[in-house]
């Protein structure tokens, strides 16, 4: 009974806020969904199916160009270029999934990155498409003739995005095709005699996790109305993995506190002005030290130091040491 | 010829035959125990046949059909399911997510719909939780349902790898060791409901256990191995007359008796 | 002919740094399990320290180096004692963001501390240039190429010949067994990884001079960790070979195809081998029993 009205307050509180302050906090907001889709679709492959993926950003980059493209040069009304944007870069996921398949680990998070930088390489080189290094404009959606263009009003539709990419990602989880993610990322062996297809669950788990990106990515291009390449970059993909690892692995409760967390932590800590990056880092060294289950492990912990009970069913799922690195 | 038909496999671990030239035949629904001193081939045995190791020569028939080329989880798919001497379970899910993946190969719905999660998958999921529920009542495990898998003791995580294993309705069920970690009370009340739901259905069980009373009180036919050949085959009182048996055992000294 | 050997000895000399960058990670990890994520930024530190003994206190080139070198091997155990030590027994991801962050840190302060955007030292070897025959060449790459080969020489005899060195061996391939032997682990650990920041530094302070220095160097860890799995992990011999294939790829490649592929030539190589041979030319394979 608790958890259902504590996702209730939440709904209530993230549609009812916002409103009540100014601009710059529905920038803010919106930005913040938007990591948390991304984080999401991470956490499945990487967290879940425990495939090390350093390019997220990439396919971030794929769906903002082509939803952008898709909308300017072709005409198309962004509600149907923002998920072809997103299938587009599932489709980059998939073929990124093969080299993928005969990779562990530690060399698979390398490939991920070379991956990562191809993808640079080539928004530079392909200025029609991309804009080159001077970035092209995102226009925001228009619905029957009332254009989004207030960043409250295309607040509400990264809010809607982000609660339909949750329900997926939920459902996912729990399903069969769920349980092979986890299933591989424990024992590939024990996994395989019972008949989980490892290939196809991998390939699955990188156009899934592309796709929310993809989708994160079109929605990025149009909130702040212009792309940059440099948004792209290794750093950006670095945040993401540091979304998941520090919400907790595996858990999309931990997916949405990482995303939120870390979205608003480095604009509060502005105020250090230079020092934000150390004091970041720092920060961030402590969760990692004193929460091994990231963020989403704190709460459980709490509990079970409160209440007797054991084995909660909102514990991150994986731990950080199943993603495999060996 | 009989249903399952496993003929002269040969696997080799880098210049040593770990399985020489063994074959078994199994009928539908009979029970057959894989017996041997500590380093015989038996779980290299049973690797093979699941796929998870390379067979140098041989072939795997059932009903006729060769599937000794098909990878491990077609070769599940069509039947072939087995448990793991270390229980291989999925150390950081719940005992239920664990035994909920042993119906993988029976699952009713298409990634797509668990994507989408349309009605038809949740109903779906409302059968699989309730067959799995029933899987860990009849292991005696369903008030452990929601534990962390990775927090149990051995001999439950046997029980769970059994369990999971079941669930996936396999015509050829191979055991590795189902009752290591487990006392002799636990053992017979194990293998009493293995023996149970396999009959159930119609299981073919071939198992690999140290255990003497247990193997001899519920095979049907034993193959014993030794050094990757196999050296005997015959029914229990049999095989335990059987002087290569005997001197096997007792020459190399480290299988324990009942 | 000319061209040719001007681009194989800067492809050399920039394989070198390559190879110092993965050896540095290569050492880390094989003596400690972690995958130091700060590596990129010890080089900049590196640089950063021999910037300040040589523009703040002007001391000649060789007293830098040989500072550079010893502070940042003290920083390196200190780096162990203090920030890496509670790591050592966390999984490999976790370890992966904290080294991360560990880099975030460091950079920032030598942002702060350096506000300069682009700086430099200078070596002996500035603007010099020799002739042979009708090519000129800059022997700073070659002194970056002979001092690179010589110190990681000298490393390789200290691993096989030396109490330490293979005091430090033991501990990579059994801690336990090596603990037994009666070998001070927490000792060896804080000196694996004063090794791997002077091998760090050594790169910094020896790309500074061409190159430069600003707070972004540390991005040169890509290039080290492609040169690292070249090597598959575990080889010295596979590092250095590494780095001068990526080096003269690069470097060729560059002035033959053009600019673009100079960047794209470290991951493409990469995904070459990796498709190839998993565990990069020199590794090994491994596998699981069940």
């Amino acid at each position: 009974m608790p958890w259902y009205a504590g996702i209730g307050v939440l709904l209530l509180a993230a549609v009812v806020l916002p409103p009540q302050f100014g601009s710059y906090y529905h920038y803010l907001a919106g930005l913040t969904l938007i990591n948390v889709i991304l984080a999401v679709g991470l956490n499945l492959l990487t967290g879940n199916a425990g495939q090390a993926s350093l390019c997220h950003s990439s396919f971030m980059a794929i769906g903002a160009y082509a939803t952008t493209y898709l909308v300017t040069k072709f005409g198309l009304s962004y509600w149907l270029a923002l998920p072809i944007g997103g299938m587009i870069a599932a489709m980059f996921g998939f073929a990124l999934g093969f080299p993928a398949l005969r990779l562990r680990g530690f060399y698979l998070a390398v490939v991920t990155l070379g991956f990562l930088e191809l993808s640079t390489i080539l928004i530079q080189q392909l200025p029609d498409i991309t804009g080159g290094v001077r970035g092209i404009a995102t226009p925001r959606p228009v619905m029957f003739g009332y254009v989004f263009s207030s960043d409250l009003a295309f607040y509400y539709v990264i809010l809607a995005v982000a609660l339909m990419a949750i329900w997926v990602a939920y459902s996912l989880l729990h399903s069969p095709t769920g349980r092979a993610f986890n299933a591989i990322r424990n024992s590939e062996a024990a996994a395989q005699t019972l008949a989980v297809p490892l290939a196809r669950t991998k390939l699955i788990a990188f156009m899934v996790a592309a796709f929310f990106a993809g989708i994160g990515g079109g929605l990025f291009a149009s909130l702040v109305g212009f792309i940059d390449p440099l948004e792209f970059g290794i750093w950006t993909s670095v945040r993401h993995i540091v979304f998941i690892v520090v919400g907790g692995l595996g858990s999309i409760l931990g997916s949405i506190l990482g995303a939120v967390v870390l979205t608003v932590l480095p604009e509060t800590l502005r105020g250090f002005k230079e020092y934000n990056e150390f004091v970041f880092g720092g920060l961030l060294l402590v969760v990692l030290m004193t929460l091994p289950g990231g963020l989403a492990g704190l709460g459980p912990l709490l509990w079970s130091r409160v209440s007797r009970r054991s084995g909660s069913a909102s514990q991150p799922v994986a731990k950080a040491q199943d993603v495999n690195l060996r | 010829m009989k249903y399952f038909s496993l003929e002269n496999l040969v696997v080799v671990f880098g210049g040593l035959r770990a399985v020489s030239n063994v074959s078994v035949s199994l009928g539908r629904g009979e029970i057959h125990g894989l017996i041997g001193p500590n380093g015989a081939g038996k779980t290299s045995l049973i690797n093979s046949v699941s796929g998870l190791i390379p067979l140098k020569s041989g072939r795997i028939l059932i009903d006729g059909q060769p599937i000794q080329n098909l990878p491990p989880h077609r070769r599940a798919a069509s039947g072939v399911g087995r448990t793991f001497q270390h229980a291989e379970i999925f150390g950081d899910q719940s005992v239920i997510d664990n035994v909920l993946t042993g119906g993988f190969a029976h699952r009713q719905s298409t990634w797509l719909q668990d994507l989408l999660g349309t009605p038809g998958k949740f109903a779906a999921e409302r059968r699989a939780y309730r067959a799995a529920e029933q899987m860990l009542d009849a292991f005696g495990l369903l008030q452990l349902r929601d534990a962390l898998a990775g927090d149990l003791p051995f001999g439950t995580l046997k029980k769970i790898d059994l369990a999971r294993a079941l669930l996936g309705k396999p015509q050829l069920l191979m055991l590795d060791e189902p009752t290591s970690g487990m006392n002799d009370t636990e053992a017979q009340d194990v293998i009493a409901t293995c023996k149970r739901i396999a009959g159930g259905y119609g299981v073919t069980l071939l198992v690999i256990e140290h255990n003497m009373r247990v193997i001899m009180g519920l095979a049907d036919i034993i193959h014993v191995l030794d050094h990757g050949e196999k050296i005997a085959e015959g029914k229990p009182e049999a095989i335990q007359k059987n002087p290569l048996v005997i001197e096997a055992y007792l020459g190399h000294g480290s299988a324990n008796h009942a | 002919m000319s061209i040719v050997l001007q681009l194989a000895i800067a492809g050399l000399s920039a394989g070198s740094i390559y190879a110092l960058v993965a050896l540095g990670l290569m050492l880390a990890h094989k003596g400690t399990g972690i995958l130091n994520f700060a590596q990129g930024e010890l080089v900049a530190l590196g640089a950063y320290i021999g910037l300040f003994f040589s523009v703040v206190l002007h001391l000649p080139y060789w007293q830098v180096f040989i500072l550079t070198l010893l502070v940042a091997a003290v920083a390196g155990a200190l780096l162990e004692r203090t920030l890496i030590r509670p790591l050592l027994h966390a999984p490999p991801f976790t370890v992966i963001v904290a080294t991360l962050a560990i880099g975030l840190m460091i950079k920032n302060l030598l942002r702060i501390w350096w506000p300069e955007s682009v700086s430099t030292f200078s070596s002996p070897l500035d603007g010099l240039s020799f002739q042979v025959g009708e090519v000129n060449i800059n022997p700073q790459y070659l002194w970056i190429t002979a001092c690179s080969l010589l110190i990681t020489g000298m490393l390789a005899l200290f691993f096989r010949k030396s109490l330490i060195g293979k005091a430090m061996q033991a501990v990579s391939q059994n801690v336990t067994a090596a603990r037994l032997m009666g070998i001070r682990v927490s000792l060896i650990f804080p000196l694996t990884f004063a090794v791997s920041t002077a091998m760090a530094a050594l790169a910094g302070i020896l790309m500074a001079p061409v190159v430069g220095i600003q707070a972004e160097m540390g991005n040169i860890i890509l290039k080290g960790f492609v040169v690292a799995m070249l090597g598959g992990f575990t080889s010295l011999i596979g590092c250095v070979v590494g780095g001068f294939i990526l080096g003269l790829l690069e470097t060729f490649g560059g002035a033959f195809i053009g600019g673009t592929f100079k960047d794209v030539t470290a991951f493409v190589l990469l995904m070459v081998i990796l498709l190839v041979r998993p565990n990069g030319i020199f590794g090994s394979a491994e596998a699981r029993r069940v």
